[in-house]
């Protein structure tokens, strides 16, 4: 008896041991090996002379080599990175910034307050919008600066995340050519940043080749050998690719390619949290002969569009439907604002209202016409928006333009006034700050001149930039600017693009495209071996 | 022999001028601004300005063609919109990979359509013939993108024999370069192995058919000799023209071939640039290919006298 417990004792552990040792295990990276990442467009440049950069997906490649001085949290909000703190003296109209010490870029020369000085104050230079209300940069100490602003500017925390908070390497720069012309072509294609990956090589339409900085501030970071960036232009060859195991990571996927790569089951598609571009309607509104100059006409357009169809079908279940500037999950968007929603009904009322009753025998209330680039998505999402409008009695004819008709387009005043115009803004470094980059007064007489902004908003957006400098004022106002905005219907909202990747499974912690389009966390990455 | 090289080359350099023309004509009717879409609607009417005087934009489009004229004879194609370099350093980048891909499908489909041809004449009717002519039609009828794509899924996903996509030079691994353009050269190369099996059947069975031949078969010489010494020599001058023909079918797959394998050849460049609006790219592309099709037709217009001693040049 005695032996035959002991043995069934013994049989029990065998058989529970290995049980007990998975539940308690956790999942440690692994160090080595090489992440590769398909993109499908080549970079514009190396984000290695940051007042040059004008595409975000050049930053987002080049992420994991320059870093900036502020990072952005899950929500979209600052975040320490290369400066630790920071105080916003409203009176003073100072920012005072402390700098992370210990770090070093990739030529073994220090970051520090000269350098961030010597950064900033190249950007400053270029005299660009995002730092339009920027003056000097003094240095306070070794790691302490403070930035000299000529007017209050609540948006320059966030756009310190993006170009203008770029570190790079001052004696690299210096050491790129004779003349300041030649060292900034030298420096756009040779970053010298403080990230956990250096640059290595770039060979033109080919791939960009990175390898793991020694000597990164995270200590033991980062895990992986290095990083490739492979330029895959053809969505089938670069679905292809990972599916053969050549690639890790393909960037961007169309929604249709994304779907059957999950469906094998040997891919995770993730998706960002916060959009990467946010398509709207603008019309004529200021001319009182457009149809667009009432508000009902406005509300009704967007009472038309059944935004969710939109997103389960064209956009394949990975868009959003937009009813205000920001999507759930943002700071910036208020619960209390339902929007326009999808009903008909109510939009065929609003027409009625307005003055437009549908004819007898056509069921037309007016006819209008909708602009839109001709790149994908847009003349699809446009036939849908035709087709909706018509239901209505809106009859709708589609003008699709190729880039740079529409580019001019956008350019010129519009000479149609009764066209909605197919628009559409990348929402970086976050939708508050976007917003008022492209509706602050002064912003949208350039963009959107033919846009009626009722003197309300442009009131809220003024505050927005001088005052609301702390995180519970910006909310504040942000709210405020929400409701107003949906009063006037000031654009049509249609969705928010968010961008997604297909990974292999054996990739983790990489976080690209989980939040936002250009912030992952390179330095955490590491492959299952 | 000499004054017709001469006279095929000046005839070379006017071809050459009026696709210059061509080329440049089209891309001026192309709508917008391309200074506007090299800066972006951020853009200041300033900016706009000075990038459209330092290209020549604001000029007359004469002076502005004879002005890119003069400096392209200077080997100055200008500098890429796109990649802000040298178009003429990145065309030399790219070009190698083309002709490496292009003589390799041209040379082996030349070789293996001559061969199949032969085979057919000398078994004409028989199973091999049969065989040989129906995929010789296919290989006429089929796409050579689809072609590639599927090669992609059986060899690349299905039986993982060969890479995907991609091209490492020869001369940094040897191995990996091969096995990589396995697919592209085998698709390039089907239309040419295509349009030559059937040429040279019809050429040599001609051929064979000639009393001389009848000679030499009953002088009791061996088959390989009729075919090889006497028959092909004589048959291969239509086959020659059409292999003169391929040089540019050839040239002009790599654009949808280097596309669909990844391969960052001339086609590749072209196909980007269109779409990148870079028309100082798409100009300096164009040219060079021009040329590469002139010069290969005209090699294969001179080797018609090798051929065939009865012809003269006068």
């Amino acid at each position: 008896m005695g032996k035959r417990l002991l043995l069934s004792l013994i049989i029990l552990m065998v058989v529970t041991l290995p049980l007990l040792s998975s539940c308690t295990e956790t999942e440690q990276a692994s160090t080595g090996g090489t992440l590769r990442i398909a993109i499908t467009t080549e970079p514009d440049t190396l984000a290695g002379n940051p007042p040059s950069i004008s595409v975000m997906y050049d930053l987002r490649y080049m992420r994991p080599v320059v870093e900036s001085l502020i990072s952005r949290d899950d929500t979209g909000a600052p975040k320490p990175w290369l400066a630790i703190d920071w105080d916003y003296d409203t009176e003073a109209k100072t920012i005072t910034l402390d700098l992370r010490e210990g770090v070093k870029f990739h030529d073994g020369t220090d970051f520090n307050a000269e350098a961030a000085k010597w950064n900033l104050d190249r950007y400053i230079a270029t005299g660009k919008a995002d730092v339009a209300y920027m003056d000097s940069v003094d240095v306070l100490g070794d790691y302490q600066i403070r930035i000299n602003m000529k007017e209050n500017d609540s948006k320059v925390i966030h756009v310190l995340s993006l170009y203008p908070g770029l570190m790079v390497s001052p004696t690299a720069w210096q050491n790129g050519g004779s003349t300041d012309e030649e060292r900034d072509t030298w420096a756009e294609m040779h970053p010298v940043g403080t990230g956990p990956f250096k640059f290595v090589d770039y060979e033109r339409s080919v791939k960009v080749t990175l390898a793991k900085f020694e000597d990164y501030w995270q200590e033991g970071k980062p895990y992986l050998d290095g990083m490739e960036f492979v330029v895959i232009a053809d969505q089938f060859v670069a679905s292809a690719s990972l599916m053969a195991g050549e690639v890790d990571i393909l960037f961007e996927p169309d929604g249709k390619t994304a779907k059957d790569l999950e469906a094998t089951g040997d891919f995770v598609v993730s998706q960002t949290r916060y959009p990467s571009g946010s398509p709207h309607l603008n019309a004529d509104t200021k001319n009182p002969e457009s149809p667009y100059y009432d508000v009902k006409v406005r509300q009704a357009v967007e009472h038309a569009i059944n935004k969710q169809e939109i997103c389960d079908s064209i956009g394949m279940g990975y868009w959003q439907p937009m009813y205000q500037w920001s999507v759930e999950g943002s700071w910036a968007y208020n619960p209390d604002v339902e929007g326009y929603t999808f009903n008909p009904e109510r939009a065929m009322e609003l027409l009625d209202e307005a003055g437009y009753p549908a004819d007898p025998e056509t069921g037309i209330r007016f006819e209008t016409k909708i602009m839109c680039i001709s790149i994908s998505p847009c003349p699809d999402v446009s036939a849908a928006i035709q087709s909706y409008l018509k239901d209505v009695g809106i009859d709708a004819e589609i003008e699709v333009q190729d880039p740079p008709k529409y580019l001019e387009t956008q350019k010129t005043e519009w000479s149609y006034s009764n066209a909605l115009n197919y628009g559409m803004y990348g929402v970086y470094p976050n939708d508050f700050v976007c917003h008022l980059r492209n509706f602050a007064p002064g912003a949208h007489e350039g963009r959107y001149p033919n846009m009626y902004v009722p003197e309300e908003y442009e009131v809220l957006c003024a505050e927005a930039i001088e005052t609301a400098t702390d995180e519970e004022s910006m909310i504040d106002v942000a709210h405020r600017m929400q409701e107003v905005f949906n009063e006037y219907a000031i654009t049509n909202w249609l969705y928010a693009q968010m961008t997604i990747s297909a990974k292999s499974l054996k990739v983790h912690d990489d976080n690209i495209h989980t939040n936002h389009y250009d912030i992952w966390t390179p330095e955490d990455a590491w492959i299952e071996q | 022999m000499g004054a017709y090289i001469i006279r095929r080359i000046i005839l070379s350099i006017i071809v050459l001028l009026l696709v210059s023309l061509l080329t440049f004509s089209l891309l001026q009717i192309m709508p917008g601004d391309p200074a506007l879409i090299m800066l972006g609607v951020e853009a200041t009417p300033e900016e706009l300005a000075e990038l459209r005087a330092e290209l020549w934009l604001d000029r007359p489009v004469v002076e502005q063609y004879f002005h890119w004229l003069g400096n392209a004879l200077q080997g100055d194609l200008g500098n890429s919109i796109t990649y802000k370099e040298s178009a003429l350093g990145i065309i030399a980048d790219a070009l190698p990979i083309t002709m490496h891909l292009a003589l390799l499908s041209l040379v082996f489909g030349s070789v293996l359509g001559i061969g199949f041809g032969i085979i057919c004449a000398i078994r004409r009717g028989g199973a091999l013939d049969t065989f040989i002519t129906i995929l010789a039609n296919t290989g006429i009828s089929i796409p050579i993108f689809w072609l590639g794509i599927l090669g992609i899924y059986f060899f690349g996903l299905q039986l993982g024999w060969l890479p995907i996509q991609g091209y490492v030079s020869p001369f940094e691994d040897f191995i990996k370069n091969t096995r990589q353009i396995i697919m592209p050269v085998a698709c390039m190369m089907t239309p040419s192995i295509a349009v030559l099996a059937r040429q040279t059947r019809s050429s040599m069975l001609e051929v064979i058919n000639q009393d001389y031949i009848r000679t030499a078969w009953s002088k009791g010489l061996k088959e390989r000799v009729i075919v090889l010494k006497h028959a092909l020599k004589n048959a291969l001058i239509p086959v020659v023209t059409l292999i003169g023909l391929q040089l540019r079918t050839v040239v002009g797959g790599t654009v949808l071939i280097e596309t669909v394998f990844n391969i960052p050849g001339m086609g590749r460049l072209m196909v980007t640039s269109v779409f990148n609006q870079d028309f100082i790219l798409v100009q300096a592309t164009t040219l060079l290919i021009a040329m590469v099709v002139l010069i290969g037709n005209l090699i294969v217009d001179i080797s018609y006298g090798w051929l065939d001693p009865r012809i003269r040049y006068d």
